[in-house]
């Protein structure tokens, strides 16, 4: 992955934010979720801050990180896909929509959800609710559903366009 | 006649999105960029997505499904009187009130769901000209604390999240237990995947949701509530922040409300993805920045809770019922339902049905009455086999059941549960281990990890549903799945845990023969478990497209581009993702 | 006093206190219920579900540790389903937990030797250590050091880094080593006034005389042959096993007070019977396997043909034998190779070795095969025997047949086969059928009971209990077993004198075995799991001579030699301490053995991390880890610590340092509490061989550190001290230690090892220097008892110097404040004994005791220094103080209360600080505590009738602490520079 994508905290910003949502214990989540909602995931620095600066422990800050699904201590790609799991679109192809996307990324180790040019991060989300759409996907903010894995393709390639980012070019 | 003269109105729920509201209204924008276009929440009517009303200057509504942009020129041209009457997408219209499509709609009763796509969910005068904060203030003015949890005894509603605990009940420990403060928690951690009503009544009638937490807020004597929304839901995030400052703004949220003595105040909370966070006491540490982890109970959230105070968890959908019970007394609540269920029910119908979508109907109505007459049947001419009731902690209810009852007792003895209301319909192209295997799947990656038996034991389970969709499995592996069944349901600290192994019980017990087919046949019935079966191209009937080629991930496929006949599969790299057979057009890719 | 509620607890009806848990009330009916995830220093979690129990009309299991009781609740602890669920409980933990209890060259050791142990020893040049600790297992380790195929060797963790660990030359060198300065002979028990009698002296035998010994059972050996050892003797040439060696050993066993019948045959000089009735209670037939197999070929018992078990023994017993020039041997085992070489010495010409498969298939060790081809054995593969061929009843040679190996069948074994047409005819004058050997059972064909026997020619025998069809009669060795490996036949013994001291003691005869779990055999394993994370180093080899010295002077000298010292100890670092630290006090090991779990029951994926041994004193083993979280909760919710997180989720969910990094660099202090908590070994001392996994003895002493006076558990091996831990239900500290108790005794330091009589030169000379010097100052720590600093005092006032204590300005504030006391103590016996805070005063002599001098004393001034580490100063006399748990006396802590620090360990009489104090001051009447105490009443008389009640820890004085700060003392700062040195 691009050393570009790690992100630079500002210390200032997360002391704003400390002083805006609290820092008292009951803020870790808040606090996390502004964090993630500024650098795409959680920097380590930006961690680190928040423990110094309020009640909140490492050992609770890095719990409840690796916790709930919706956090990444990694950097991500410029824009997320979420491809829907919920039961509807599970049985409605949502496989073949990860199948798809991960081909045009050209996403091939196991391990990676991140196409290798930074571009586009591939996550897998539970229901988001638009299970008579199913299959569902996020793009960015954009909800498209129906989808079959030539769709999503068109979809992706349809919102590369749109941001000037390259995805493999089939189809 | 000018486009100026029209009242548009879009449905812009998550799913009207998902389905291309945007493309449409910027359709209507590109016909005239003055047009006159509000947005709603979603009706329900999923299938029909997206779904338009057009309100002309004469005062008639005309409502339109499934539009899309190219179907907007059309609509508006027929306003205009250029064109006619685009029949194929028309829901209702003053003239023709009885379409089959409408029929959707008219075969439901909606209380929760009573003001949802009728109404600006931004708009609180929307809601106040549908008699929104009425019974609020018949509660602040007429009624003592006692006379509500009364009101709502009478109504027999049960929580709506699940369990069906009596609301009253719940109500009345929290009342009775002593704190300086009382804490209120809306919970919208919807978390089964399949579930969307809560979604649609946070997006599409947040107020309601306000008031039901105002009516249960000052029964109990809390003055702080916390609504707890999935961060996936992001409009149902906004709609209800909006909801709550304009609440605020006209004095019926925050202190002495109405001018009276009664305070009370709403906080958003994010959840951050974590399914077991429905759980009461795993919210409740979830709210506390804790990793949701569910503790021990008793005590009770009702004794001892938040922040150690006494708390009072309510669904929304329970929540949603509350203002309507207040208005029209818990009597005529009760009036609907059986003996055992009063009151309402939302579903989420979705999967293999032809109409899916937000139904609510009577407690009592049978499970084929919902399919047929309100979802109108199989989408795809295949029969149904069974529905998923309840999703991950609930169960499958095979076709021989569908005369079964909308009831708790009744749903419960099926082996499913009622839970939030999910309904998942399927049909013989879905295999039952593999829907038994992704929930077993979906409960170990949401298991909070703490519980030995949930755990570790449905990763156990997991893998030997693995085993079984990989076609590795003995027959006395079943056995180990029984015993595994049996024990973590008795050993398991929350309801997670105790109702994971549901999926796989009930499709043991009513489609044991797609199991044995898998272990002793090493056949997929379905043919979905990729592991079991093969895509061959029919030489025959290939008309070298090259697009099976192009999409195969794994490039399996190789032939000559226009050559008919010439593409085949090489099975040693397949991995039966499905691609090809889907983006075939000429229907040469056989699954076996 | 809580109110009371009645229950019925299994069947029984009872009152306990309303707000007690089903577990609490069971207990106070002493019924145990088992959990993982409780402790009662945390609040309960309910994660185990270990501790399920049954309530009447739940349909689900109950959590006894969190589910308080209520009135007429019917609670069962002991059903069927009760303990199927705890059952799954452990199969599901157990299903995740990647380990080895015992290290596998344990585990697959027949006699189950803890190799990881004595090699842990090796490794501390403790070699006698080492032998006691085999000797626990099998009494004849310089036997097996010299002959056992060391089947250990084969399942060595250290195979998958570079080369096994040289097991068995390590094993040879202690236990050749331990025997020249030995040999270790265990106590034996005190007489019992049962009799047992074994029949056979071979290793099965002298292995069960051994075990039955230390049990104080009478014991007498009947052996047929001349001489005791069976087939290590009659069985093993010499050059393999020298004599002197063999003898020596045997000895080691006899002189436990073995009486030794030679030269008496069963069925030929007595009978089973008549043991019996001359007064044995029990009788252990460990007879062998001394009967050749035969070939089952023409002529085969023609004279000149001979089974190799029998050659061997003629050879031995030096009975008269043609050999003539050529021989041949068939068999391709060790016993083949044997005679072969036997035959060789004993003038054969050509020895010629027959056997039907090929060199891949041959059973003898490589290196066996090896040295006898060395020393010019022919070997002829793939060729059968078909018929001896005779002349006038005399062999002369034999029929031979090609042979070919079909494909692997089934089971994995080539067979071979015979190409037709393929005969020959060899000239030979001696035949030996070196094919394998069988018991010789037809000694109880006259019994009157005689004992049921197998098709295979051993007696029909209960493995576990090792009993014989005839009541009293037990069976043991390569007569029960059939023929197999000495060490074998020595744990059978073992086994079977077990069995038979449970007998003799009247209760049933019923053992038990631990459950162990590994990680899996060695070809199931990935090599890159285990061999980048050692520095790759070659396994150290014995010599072999070459063949010519071998065969040289009659070819009975040994053919090898073994490993050097410095070779020993070097290989002895090789060993990767595979075997849990946590074996003796694992709580999962512990419940699967009372639950009887058997193998792995769900096989699937398992968690698996790297271990943590980035902490100093903590080692983090993830994958061993049951996450019931008590690690993370005695550390945020008990200690208000940030250290260690739950990470992920699901099955995924483990246990970590904050974000992974290395433990100190979180909060954590280092108190160490996730080690007493932990019910595994995940959390473990970070050590390595110093500390091996032994079995160690347990004391409950006081810790030395501050006058608070926790109680603290520590475990000694061979009198060093190995850990320290915290004692459950210590009032004094709710059980709960810091790391100044649990780790001070890793500052063992070289200078307090004085051997006999090795102060008295120190002495001497820092007498000369106190007598010699004008001006003296004696300064303390205010950390030395009351009855050291009243010595001191003492002292002072004998050579007219002055007392002085050292002001601290500088000393950092409590870094331990949930268990170290102010840095006050004593203070207010130091003013009354007219202490004076240290001045820098120009002195000729200082006496600093205990001390640590910020500020150098002047070049001229002598300095005696009292202190077990480097002060700071360069001491012209160096004395001990007692170690650091080794200390005991009172101290007044500073609220005023008297401490006993009651240390429970031995402490040597002559080198407490008192005495060498006493000592160097030449004062009367101060050489033991009793006497201090009573002469320091009469001087403080605050403390009158205190320091006689030693009953309470603490106890309130008169005496009024007034703060004065002081510096710390030389053990604190020399803790504060180790752990600095270790990364702390």
């Amino acid at each position: 992955m691009e050393k570009a994508l790690e992100a630079k905290v500002e210390p200032e910003v997360i002391l704003g934010w400390i002083e805006k949502i609290g820092g008292d214990s009951s803020s870790t989540v808040p606090l996390l979720q502004a964090v993630q909602s500024e650098y795409g995931y959680l920097p380590r620095e930006a961690m680190d801050l928040i423990i110094q600066n309020s009640d909140i422990t490492g050992s609770q800050a890095y719990g409840v990180a690796t916790f709930y699904s919706q956090f990444r201590l990694k950097p991500v790609g410029r824009h997320i896909i979420r491809i829907c799991h919920g039961t509807a679109c599970h049985v409605s192809g949502a496989d073949r929509l990860k199948t798809s996307l991960r081909h045009i990324l050209n996403i091939s180790d196991e391990e990676q959800d991140t196409a290798e040019n930074g571009s586009y991060t591939i996550e897998e989300v539970a229901c988001i609710g638009c299970c008579s759409q199913a299959p569902v996907m996020v793009v960015s903010e954009d909800v498209l559903g129906n989808l079959s894995g030539a769709a999503a393709q068109r979809a992706l390639k349809k919102h590369a366009r749109q941001n000037d980012e390259i995805v493999t070019n089939i189809l | 006649m000018d486009a100026d003269n029209l009242n548009v109105i879009v449905g812009e729920g998550t799913c009207g999105i998902a389905a291309g509201s945007k493309e449409v209204i910027d359709a209507f924008r590109k016909y005239d960029p003055e047009i006159n276009i509000r947005t709603v929440g979603c009706v329900g009517m999923c299938h029909q997505e997206v779904i338009t009303e057009i309100n002309d200057n004469n005062g008639n509504r005309f409502l339109y499904g499934q539009v899309t942009k190219q179907v907007v020129p059309k609509i508006i041209r027929y306003h205009m009187g250029e064109g006619n009457l685009p029949k194929d997408h028309l829901i209702f219209s003053p003239e023709e009130q009885s379409s089959d499509k409408w029929q959707y709609l008219g075969n439901q009763t909606r209380i929760a769901l009573r003001n949802v796509g009728l109404m600006d969910p931004a708009s609180i005068s929307d809601y106040q000209q549908r008699d929104g904060y009425k019974a609020i203030k018949k509660v602040i003015e007429d009624m003592t604390p006692e006379q509500v949890i009364g009101e709502v005894e009478a109504s027999h509603l049960r929580g709506r999240g699940g369990a069906g605990f009596p609301t009253h009940l719940k109500w009345n420990f929290a009342r009775q237990s002593e704190g300086d403060i009382k804490y209120l928690i809306c919970n919208g951690d919807e978390g089964d995947p399949g579930a969307f009503m809560d979604r649609s009544l946070l997006e599409g009638d947040p107020h309601n949701i306000i008031e039901g937490m105002l009516i249960a807020a000052y029964a109990i004597g809390s003055s702080m509530g916390y609504a707890y929304i999935r961060a996936e839901y992001p409009l149902a995030v906004k709609n209800f922040g909006k909801a709550i400052a304009d609440a605020h703004e006209q004095n019926i949220l925050g202190k002495n409300i109405l001018g009276s003595d009664f305070s009370f105040d709403i906080k958003i909370k994010e959840g951050a993805g974590a399914f077991v966070c429905g759980e009461e006491t795993a919210l409740i540490a979830s709210i506390e920045g804790e990793r949701g982890m569910p503790r021990f109970k008793p005590p009770f959230p009702a004794i001892k809770g938040l922040f150690g105070k006494p708390t009072i968890i309510n669904n929304v959908e329970t929540l949603a019922n509350l203002p309507w019970i207040i208005s029209n007394g818990g009597a005529a609540y009760a009036a609907y339902g059986t003996e055992d269920s009063k009151g309402t029910k939302v579903f989420a119908l979705a999967g293999a049905i032809k109409k899916g979508g937000l139904v609510e109907v009577p407690m009592g109505t049978k499970i084929r009455d919902v399919l047929e007459s309100i979802g109108g049947g199989s989408s795809s001419g295949k029969p149904l086999k069974a529905v998923q009731l309840g999703g991950p902690s609930g169960g499958c209810i095979p076709e021989k059941l569908f005369d079964t009852t909308i009831e708790y007792a009744a749903i419960n003895a099926t082996g499913a549960i009622m839970g939030s209301g999910g309904m998942i319909v399927m049909d013989e192209t879905t295999c039952m281990v593999d829907l038994a295997r992704y929930f077993l799947s979906f409960t170990q990656q949401e298991s909070c990890g703490k519980c030995t038996f949930c755990r570790i034991g449905t990763l156990r389970m997991k893998e030997l549903l693995t085993k079984i969709c990989d076609g590795n499995a003995v027959m006395g592996d079943l056995d180990a799945l029984d015993e595994l069944t049996e024990q973590i349901k008795k050993a398991s600290l929350c309801g997670l845990g105790q109702t994971a192994p549901n999926p796989v019980a009930t499709t043991l017990k009513y489609f044991r023969n797609e199991y044995e087919a898998h272990i002793k046949d090493k056949r997929c019935p379905a043919a979905v478990c990729k592991s079991l079966i093969t895509h061959t191209i029919i030489p025959d009937t290939c008309t070298g497209c090259s697009l099976c080629d192009i999409q195969c991930p794994v490039d399996a496929i190789t032939g000559q581009k226009k050559v008919k006949g010439s593409y085949s599969i090489d099975q040693a790299k397949c991995i039966n993702c499905g691609m090809c057979f889907e983006v075939c057009n000429s229907k040469a890719i056989v699954v076996e | 006093m809580s109110e009371k509620v009645a229950i019925t607890l299994n069947g029984k009806e009872i009152a306990v206190p309303s707000d007690a848990t089903i577990r609490q009330a069971a207990m106070s009916q002493g019924i145990e219920i088992p959990t993982f995830c409780f402790d009662d220093r945390l609040k309960a979690y309910t994660s185990c579900f270990l501790c399920v129990v049954e309530v009447e009309n739940f349909k689900n299991m109950i959590p006894a540790c969190s589910t308080v009781v209520r009135h007429g609740m019917v609670i069962r602890t002991d059903t069927e389903a009760i303990k199927t669920t705890r059952r799954m409980a452990l199969d599901l933990l157990l299903s995740d937990h990647y380990g080895d209890c015992i290290a596998p060259c344990e585990a697959t050791c027949p006699s189950n030797v803890d190799v990881q142990g004595y090699i842990a020893h090796i490794s501390n040049g403790n070699f006698p250590a080492a032998v006691k600790l085999i000797k626990e297992t099998n009494p004849l380790p310089v036997v097996c050091g010299r002959i056992c195929p060391h089947p250990c060797e084969s399942q060595c963790r250290r195979g998958l880094v570079d080369e096994p660990v040289a097991i068995n030359p390590l094993k040879r060198f202690s236990a050749e080593y331990e025997l020249e300065y030995g040999p270790f002979m265990p106590e034996t028990g005190q007489d019992t006034g049962k009799k047992v009698a074994i029949v056979g002296g071979g290793p099965a035998g002298l292995s069960a005389a051994y075990f039955l010994r230390q049990q104080g059972h009478a014991v007498e050996i009947h052996e047929a042959l001349p001489e005791l050892g069976g087939m290590t003797r009659y069985g093993i040439p010499r050059f393999r096993l020298p004599w002197d060696k063999l003898d020596k050993e045997i000895e080691s066993i006899i002189g436990l007070g073995v009486k030794v019948n030679n030269n008496q045959r069963l069925g030929k000089d007595f009978t089973i019977d008549e043991l019996k009735k001359n007064g044995a209670d029990a009788v252990l037939l460990a007879i062998g396997a001394h009967k050749a197999k035969k070939m089952g070929m023409k002529n085969e018992d023609v004279e000149g043909v001979i089974g190799g078990i029998d050659f061997l023994r003629k050879v031995v017993l030096n009975e008269p034998m043609e050999i003539g020039k050529r021989v041949a041997v068939i068999g391709g085992g060790d016993t083949a190779m044997d005679c072969a070489r036997v035959a060789r010495r004993a003038g054969a010409r050509y020895v010629t070795l027959i056997y039907r498969r090929s060199q891949e298939e041959m059973p003898a060790l490589q290196h066996e095969q090896d040295e006898t081809m060395e020393e010019g054995i022919d070997f002829n593969y793939l060729t059968a025997p078909v018929a001896v061929l005779e002349e006038d009843g005399k062999a002369t040679g034999l029929t031979v047949i090609s042979m070919e190996l079909e494909d692997a069948d089934d089971s994995g074994r080539r067979r071979p086969v015979p190409i037709e047409g393929s005969e020959d005819d060899l000239n030979f004058d001696l035949i030996i059928c070196a094919i394998g050997q069988d018991p010789d059972l037809s000694c109880v064909e006259n019994e009157k009971d005689v004992p049921e026997c197998t098709k295979w020619n051993t007696f029909t025998y209960d493995e576990k209990t090792m009993v014989t069809s005839v009541e009293g009669v037990f069976t043991a060795g390569d007569c029960a077993f059939g023929p197999d490996t000495v060490i074998r036949a020595v744990s059978e013994g073992k086994q079977a004198a077990k069995a038979i001291n449970l007998y003799l003691k009247g209760v049933k005869v019923e053992i038990k075995k631990q459950y162990n779990i590994s990680r899996g055999r060695m070809r199931d394993l990935d090599m890159a799991d285990f061999s980048p994370r050692y520095v790759h180093q070659k396994r150290a080899m014995e010599a072999t001579y070459p063949s010519k010295v071998r065969m040289a002077e009659g070819g009975y000298n040994a053919i090898n030699v073994g490993l050097s010292e410095a070779h020993a100890m070097a290989e002895s670092t090789r060993c990767i301490e595979c075997g849990c630290k946590a074996k003796f006090d694992c709580d999962l090991r512990k419940y699967s053995t009372e639950y009887d779990i058997g193998d792995i029951k769900f096989k699937g994926n398992r968690r698996k991390y790297e271990i943590d041994k980035r902490h100093p004193f903590v080692s983090i083993e993830a994958d061993k880890c049951i996450t019931c979280g008590s690690c993370v909760r005695v550390c945020s919710e008990v200690r208000n610590i940030s250290a260690l997180s739950f990470v992920n989720r699901g099955f995924s969910t483990k246990i970590a340092p904050n974000f992974e990094d290395p433990l100190q660099s979180t909060d954590c202090d280092a108190c160490g509490m996730c080690i007493d908590l932990c019910p595994t070994g995940a959390m473990a001392e970070n050590t390595g061989k110093e500390y091996g996994p032994w079995l160690n003895d347990t004391i409950i002493s006081t810790c030395p550190s501050c006058p608070r006076g926790c109680a603290i558990n520590v475990h000694t091996k061979e009198s060093v001290i190995t850990k320290v831990e915290s004692v459950d239900n210590d009032p004094v500290n709710h059980a709960l230690i810091c790391k100044e108790g649990r780790f001070a005794h890793h500052l063992q330091d070289k200078l307090l090892e004085h051997g006999d009589g090795g102060l008295k030169e120190e002495l001497d000379r820092a007498r000369w220097l106190l007598d010699k010097s004008g001006k003296l100052a004696v300064i303390v720590s205010p950390r030395l008892t009351i009855e050291t600093l009243f010595t001191a005092k003492k002292l002072c006032d004998e050579k007219d110097g002055t007392l002085y204590y050292l002001p601290g300005e500088k000393s950092e504030p409590n870094k331990f404040p949930f268990a170290k006391l102010h840095n006050s103590a004593n203070a207010a016996l130091l003013k009354k004994l007219g202490a004076i805070a240290w001045d820098n005063s120009e002195v000729e002599c200082i006496l600093l005791i205990g001390a640590y001098l910020e500020k150098k004393p002047l070049k001229s001034t002598k300095v005696i220094m009292m202190s077990n580490h480097d002060n700071g100063v360069e001491p012209d006399v160096h004395l001990p103080l007692a170690g650091p748990l080794r200390s005991e006396g009172a101290v007044i802590n500073d609220k005023g209360y008297l401490a006993f620090l009651k240390t429970n360990l031995p402490v040597s009489q002559d080198s407490t600080p008192h005495a060498i104090l006493a000592n160097l001051g030449g004062l009367k009447g101060f050489n033991d505590i009793a006497s201090i105490r009573k002469q320091l009443v009469e001087n403080v008389p605050e403390l009158s009738g205190l320091l006689s009640d030693i009953t309470g820890r603490l106890i309130k004085t008169d005496l009024k602490p007034k703060m004065i700060d002081v510096a710390p003392d030389c053990r604190e700062v020399a803790f504060a520079r180790y752990c600095k040195k270790v990364g702390l």
